[in-house]
């Protein structure tokens, strides 16, 4: 299992790489984002449980 | 007096000439930077573009063309800012979220990305392979020889040779547009009903299915990660941003154009009948009847899928490519670039074996992906403005507060969109549906 190994090594090496972010969002900003992205994924949650209707599984 | 009206005359004719050599030098930038805008246009008129706009011509007649003649400024407005993230920044558009915004926002991106371009690629081998088999030709031969055309492409290892190849595919898209002359349509019927806003039959849940995934197919995150790598890797300048507006105007123009030519055909032979579930189908049903339409439309649709799926396969290639530090340049030769590669086949093969199971609801899937792809439009689009407002990213090509309006009007109208449908699939009662 070398590969999982080298793979959780290079995203832990990109998480480093790139774990000071050049743009400072307030916390306020942070919250707005996480609530959008979470309203998003329900939406598509929703969107998938029409599609499963329609199709009567 | 006849030296002064001489000397009058030269100067007309030095300035006329001036201005042709001027005019002609410009047209040649124009030449060489044309490619990312019209590509990553022409790749949203895709298989399941093709099959959207099919089915709003069949259910709708010609009442989503002014739907189609808002989205090709809106497209534009989304598309142009990533130039100049490109160009500014010289980073795709993963590597600048992780950058700009850390790991965390980074990966969210990243995984968005690959799970629906992987799903997109899927509406792009239903479309190839049900206009192969109006040929008779079988799903799997279809998509062997597809793939093997897509990875060869990359043999020469020259971005400008897989770019020029590809415009030539684009052109094919077009396809559609002399069709629209020989089938006489109702031309009062086109500016009556398709260019004065509105829904003859209400906007119900349906219609904003249907509006949704027309928005999707014109505008989806894959576009926006798309031309900003393309616009890194073909190594365009701030002197060129002039001419890769141009490119992407071009380019928005030709998608507007073709979506036309193709909901005046699906209302010309399909109009009022709700039956109709893919363009692969409305092929096959007009082969009988006018087998030179049925061939054209087969032709497009195979052409829009393979366009569809060299553009969405490159778009996620590209970012996973930047992010994990992997070769990933159209310039690098097939094995110098091997994970790039190795990532974008496998994308491929995964998306083209979801077609081949059996009994599975192709039409139906089709319109789905475009309308998911909508739906998490919002949030790359939100991360392309905060981007496109950071000066110290993009100096002077920073938004502008009318740009910023326009941006955000479409984000909120995306928001209200994937609302109205989201409510309205659990509580039908509330359109009517």
């Amino acid at each position: 299992m070398s590969w999982v190994h080298d793979a959780t090594e290079k995203i832990r090496a990109i998480n480093r790489t790139y774990a000071v972010p050049r743009i400072r969002l307030s916390t306020g900003t942070k919250a707005v984002l996480v609530l959008l992205r979470i309203y998003l994924l329900t939406l598509v949650a929703l969107l998938l449980y029409s599609l499963v209707t329609r199709l009567g599984y | 007096m006849t030296s002064v009206v001489n000397s009058a005359r030269m100067g007309i004719v030095s300035r006329l000439y001036f201005r042709y050599r001027r005019f002609s030098k410009q047209l040649a930038i124009l030449a060489a930077v044309i490619g990312p805008g019209v590509i990553v246009m022409v790749a949203d008129n895709d298989a399941g573009g093709i099959t959207t706009y099919m089915l709003s011509g069949a259910y709708y007649r010609y009442s989503f063309i002014w739907i189609v003649l808002l989205l090709g400024p809106v497209a534009y407005v989304c598309q142009e800012m990533t130039v100049r993230l490109g160009v500014m920044t010289k980073r795709g558009h993963a590597q600048a979220i992780f950058e700009a915004f850390g790991p965390f926002w980074g990966w969210f991106s990243l995984t968005d990305l690959t799970l629906t371009d992987c799903l997109t690629i899927t509406t792009e081998f239903i479309g190839m392979t049900m206009a192969m088999a109006v040929f008779g030709v079988p799903p799997l031969l279809t998509e062997v020889v597809v793939i093997t055309f897509i990875m060869l492409l990359l043999l020469n290892g020259r971005y400008w040779t897989w770019e020029k190849i590809v415009l030539a595919i684009c052109a094919v898209n077009m396809i559609y547009v002399p069709v629209i002359f020989f089938i006489h349509p109702n031309v009062g019927a086109i500016f009556h009903e398709g260019v004065v806003p509105g829904f003859p039959e209400g906007l119900g849940g349906p219609v904003i299915f249907l509006i949704m995934a027309t928005i999707g197919t014109t505008i989806a995150p894959w576009m926006i990660f798309f031309q900003q790598s393309s616009v890194v890797d073909k190594g365009l300048k701030k002197r060129d941003v002039p001419y890769a507006r141009w490119d992407t105007a071009i380019g928005s123009t030709f998608t507007v154009v073709t979506a036309i030519a193709l909901i005046i055909i699906a209302t010309v032979f399909f109009g009022g009948d709700t039956n109709l579930t893919s363009a692969g189908e409305a092929a096959s049903l007009l082969m009988p009847l006018h087998p030179w339409v049925g061939t054209i439309l087969a032709i497009g649709l195979f052409d829009a899928g393979l366009i569809g799926a060299l553009s969405v396969s490159l778009a996620s290639s590209w970012a996973v490519g930047e992010v994990f530090g992997w070769s990933h340049s159209l310039n690098d030769r097939l094995g110098q670039a091997k994970w790039f590669n190795v990532f974008r086949l496998s994308i491929m093969v995964i998306a083209g074996s979801i077609v081949l199971i059996p009994g599975a609801p192709l039409g139906v899937i089709t319109l789905f992906v475009q309308v998911i792809a909508v739906t998490l439009l919002p949030a790359a689009l939100v991360f392309l403005i905060v981007l496109l407002n950071q000066e110290e990213l993009v100096g002077s090509y920073k938004n502008t507060r009318a740009q910023n309006i326009m941006a955000g009007s479409i984000v909120g109208v995306l928001l209200a969109l994937s609302t109205l449908y989201a409510v309205g699939s659990i509580l039908p009662h509330l359109f009517g549906g």
